[in-house]
């Protein structure tokens, strides 16, 4: 998957290009080849400096998911998956201090790990390409980029401009990355490696990163200043309205810049694995790389990918919603506390209650989050009543159609994925005390520990 | 257990906490000095008796940094053996700084003390010390952080105080600060602050507009809007206060408290010490409390706090004849007022920090003062100071005159 070869000024091109896939992902074989290319290279007297290619017209697609699925379960723990990360960590880090200099060369898109890999070079250069797109999207799977992209992206552009690409897992174009200074040149397709290689021979690439080197200052306002106390005040407060902290990763994220930039490069590293390892042993990250990954993936391969806002699923959750909505309201709840309650755990779109007047007496604010979560099982059940009576092909189809056409919280993986992460005998019993009905088929699953969505579905 | 008594205390006038208001110039530890050097002489005082200076500053950084007290204290030419201390609880830290010296007193590990504080709001503006609790995110996250403006929103939302009501409050503030003023209430504890060639900078507080009319104040866009409904610290206050649909936005700059400049000192000791100095005694410290409360509508701690300290006292809210409480916000002082059903004629009767600011270090000291003035004044013998303090804090403190 790596083949290198060394030209007469020394400079070794080393080319990435997985058999038998489109797209070269990251995985740990991948990790491990990597690491021992960089040290061979590192140790070979006659390489004068290195270049990263790709085989592919894309450079690197991310990490392989699959990799994450050892990560949670049996026998894992935050600290586990924490030191898991980190041979990827380390290989990357390996590249940044090998003693030569480094050059990324992509000939497109680079997400994920696969930027993550280029920012632990020293100089990165893609090529002009208008399907190349640039970014770290983890956080829309519930994860952080946790290769060192919390740390080195703000060490390369600033804090500022970092924490919105990091919490929102934006897409750059080429263009984009290069006015952001992700990317340091562009070149024409069949110019890149040259161009990499013309980096190199002019002197114009370090063999350290700027930030192994002393005096180094961060881009924009420093991480002590107030102008930095004001920017995480407000990201603070943003994604705290926006996720209610139903999205672990926007928090973890937000830590890995407040506290790793304080810090010197290696340790900070660790801080990032570390929050990582919680985060990837989650349920909300198995459920949405489950959910926003793997059955979206499924769901585009046999064309069913669309959602159907008008679908029998997607009425039967709302109206079932909606129902319990006013049930509330009869039970003596104010409009406001079943909307605020709806809102807090990350309905797109609030059931349909009457005005806003009439509050009640006040009510304890621990009952906030249950009633929220109460209106999410009635959609729920509505889901596995839809998925019985054959309006939904699939438990996968049913999770992402309540997540599309209903609004059902991403952070929950759809309503099945729900079921399956509380286990439905807990699940049950949890209905069972909001007085809902259970139907029958549910209530055989929870007898038979059964799943909507199998284990080893994860994988596939 | 001996008393602490107060002997003495005073104040510079308060200036606006701008680069245009009239103490701007004058440093922060300036501040300090001059008021430590008007209550030694002003009582002829040995300073080799005081045994500490216990100062509240909320920004102690820059040159109000490095424990200010003590060096203050030399630079005003106190005896070396008078030891300094800087403490910070907030807005509260003046009181707080009292109540410190009190408790010193009282348990017998002090003779004399000079508590007071000193804030120079327009040369170290607030948040210049950075923190954690709104910034950090983990931090923030795990205590619901909002600004205390929301707070105050928040109040007024949970209680129904409208945009008349609030600005009602502030232009009462305003009258009554002004009518202290041209009665000379305030004649007997105010420091005039002098330039290097002797000049007087300023020797009234700046800030006060008796004309001030509900109109003028209509006019002021609400200053948390933006914050609230955009930022989105509305809906982390929302999480926390439920039943409402959403946050009442009433405050702005002229219904809160001023950002000024000022600096206060208060006398403080044993029986035997105030003796030995030759001095009388005005005041005794009956009681005083601090206390945590919830901290995201952050602001209603002070009748906690209240009710804590009349406790400790074997007191009633009956048994006192004054009150004094930081008008932080209009909101804040309303709902201290509701919360203990007190008679609006007995709180704050000669205005607040609304009209006349709030240095944040200095103002517990200068309204506890304010309120011993007070009570000499109309012959009157008990006064409650509190202040409202971020986080959810509350301080009070229980006067009785001698």
């Amino acid at each position: 998957m790596l083949t290198s070869a060394i030209d007469k000024d020394g400079i070794a091109l080393v080319t990435i290009d997985m058999p038998g896939r489109s797209m070269n992902v990251i995985d740990w074989a991948f990790t491990d080849a990597l690491r021992a290319e960089i040290d061979r290279l590192a140790a070979d007297p006659a390489v004068t400096g290195i270049v990263l290619s790709s085989g592919k017209t894309s450079f690197i697609a991310g990490a392989d998911l699959a990799i994450m699925n050892g990560m949670s379960g049996p026998g894992t723990s935050p600290a586990s998956a924490s030191e898991r990360i980190r041979a990827m960590t380390d290989a990357f880090r390996a590249i940044e201090t090998c003693g030569k200099p480094v050059v990324a060369a992509a000939s497109g898109t680079a997400l994920g790990g696969g930027l993550e890999l280029m920012l632990a070079c020293h100089c990165r250069i893609a090529a002009r390409n208008d399907k190349a797109r640039f970014g770290l999207p983890e956080v829309t799977l519930g994860i952080l980029p946790g290769a060192g992209g919390t740390q080195r992206l703000p060490r390369v552009i600033g804090i500022e401009a970092a924490l919105p690409l990091l919490l929102e897992g934006r897409r750059l174009t080429a263009d984009e990355a290069l006015a952001l200074g992700i990317l340091d040149e562009l070149a024409e397709p069949e110019d890149l490696v040259a161009a990499a290689k013309r980096a190199l021979q002019e002197g114009r690439v370090d063999a350290s990163a700027p930030w192994d080197r002393k005096g180094f200052a961060l881009p924009g306002p420093a991480i002590t200043s107030e102008a930095a106390s004001n920017i995480f005040l407000l990201a603070n407060a943003k994604v705290r309205a926006a996720g209610q902290r139903n999205y672990p990763a926007l928090e973890a994220i937000l830590s890995c810049v407040y506290e790793g930039l304080r810090l010197p490069i290696d340790k900070a590293l660790k801080v990032e694995r570390q929050y990582f390892g919680h985060l990837v042993h989650g349920d909300v990250a198995q459920a949405m790389i489950r959910t926003q990954f793997f059955a979206r993936q499924r769901l585009a391969r046999v064309g069913r990918a669309g959602p159907d806002p008008d679908g029998a699923l997607a009425s039967a959750c709302r109206s079932a919603m909606d129902a319990q909505a006013m049930r509330m309201l009869t039970e003596g709840m104010s409009p406001a506390f079943v909307g605020n309650a709806a809102r807090i755990v990350g309905l797109a779109r609030p059931p349909h209650l009457p005005g806003e007047d009439g509050a009640t007496h006040e009510r304890d604010r621990a009952s906030l989050r249950p009633t929220g979560l109460r209106l999410l099982r009635a959609a729920a059940l509505a889901a596995v009543a839809a998925l019985e009576r054959g309006d939904v092909a699939s438990a996968v189809e049913a999770d992402v159609h309540a997540i599309d056409a209903a609004g059902f919280p991403v952070w929950t993986g759809g309503p099945l994925s729900m079921i399956d992460t509380a286990g439905a005998a807990a699940f049950i019993e949890a209905c069972r005390a909001d007085g809902l009905e259970i139907p029958v088929g549910l209530a055989a699953m929870a007898r038979d520990g059964g799943r909507f969505h199998p284990n080893e579905e994860a994988a596939a | 257990m001996p008393d602490a008594l107060i002997y003495d205390h005073l104040r510079t006038p308060r200036g606006r906490g701008k680069p245009d208001g009239a103490l701007h110039e004058v440093t922060p530890i300036r501040l300090a000095t001059t008021v430590l050097e008007a209550v030694r002489d002003r009582n002829a005082l040995d300073t080799g008796l005081v045994d500490d200076v216990v100062m509240g500053i909320v920004m102690p950084v820059g040159e109000q940094g490095q424990c200010l007290p003590r060096v203050a204290a030399i630079a005003a030419g106190y005896a070396e053996e008078t030891a300094g201390v800087q403490i910070n609880r907030f807005c509260a830290s003046g009181l707080e700084a009292c109540n410190v010296a009190a408790a010193k007193v009282m348990a017998g590990q002090a003779d004399m003390m000079v508590a007071g504080g000193v804030e120079s709001m327009s040369r170290i503006p607030i948040l210049s010390d950075g923190g954690a609790w709104g910034t950090d995110p983990q931090v923030a996250a795990a205590t619901s952080f909002v600004p205390q403006g929301i707070s105050a929103d928040l109040i007024a939302t949970k209680w129904g105080y409208s945009r008349e009501d609030v600005d009602a409050y502030a232009v009462e503030s305003h009258r009554r600060a002004a009518r202290a003023w041209s009665e000379d209430r305030f004649a007997g504890s105010i420091v005039p602050v002098h330039d290097r060639v002797g000049e007087v900078l300023l020797a009234r507080d700046e800030t006060i507009r008796g004309n001030s009319t509900p109109e003028d104040l209509a006019r002021l866009k609400p200053s948390f809007a933006a914050l609230g409904e955009k930022a989105g610290f509305d809906a982390i206050a929302l999480e926390r206060y439920p039943d409402f649909a959403g946050i009442r936005h009433v405050h702005h700059a002229g219904n809160s408290s001023g950002i000024v400049d000022g600096a206060a000192a208060v006398l403080m000791g044993t029986r035997e010490a105030g003796k030995r100095a030759g001095l009388a005694p005005r005041a005794r410290i009956r009681a005083f409390a601090e206390i945590g409360s919830e901290p995201t509508i952050m602001l209603t701690a002070p009748s906690f706090a209240a009710e804590k300290a009349l406790k400790r006292a074997g007191m009633n809210v009956s048994d006192i004849d004054l009150f004094e409480i930081n008008e932080a916000f209009a909101a804040v002082a309303m709902r201290f007022i509701e919360a203990l059903d007190l008679d609006p004629e007995a709180v704050n009767v000669n205005g607040g920090a609304i009209a006349m600011g709030h240095p944040l270090g200095a103002t517990g000291a200068m309204i506890l003062g304010t309120a011993l003035d007070e009570l000499e004044r109309t012959g009157k013998q008990t006064a409650l100071v509190t202040l409202c303090v971020g986080a959810g804090m509350g301080v009070a403190t229980v006067i009785e005159r001698i």
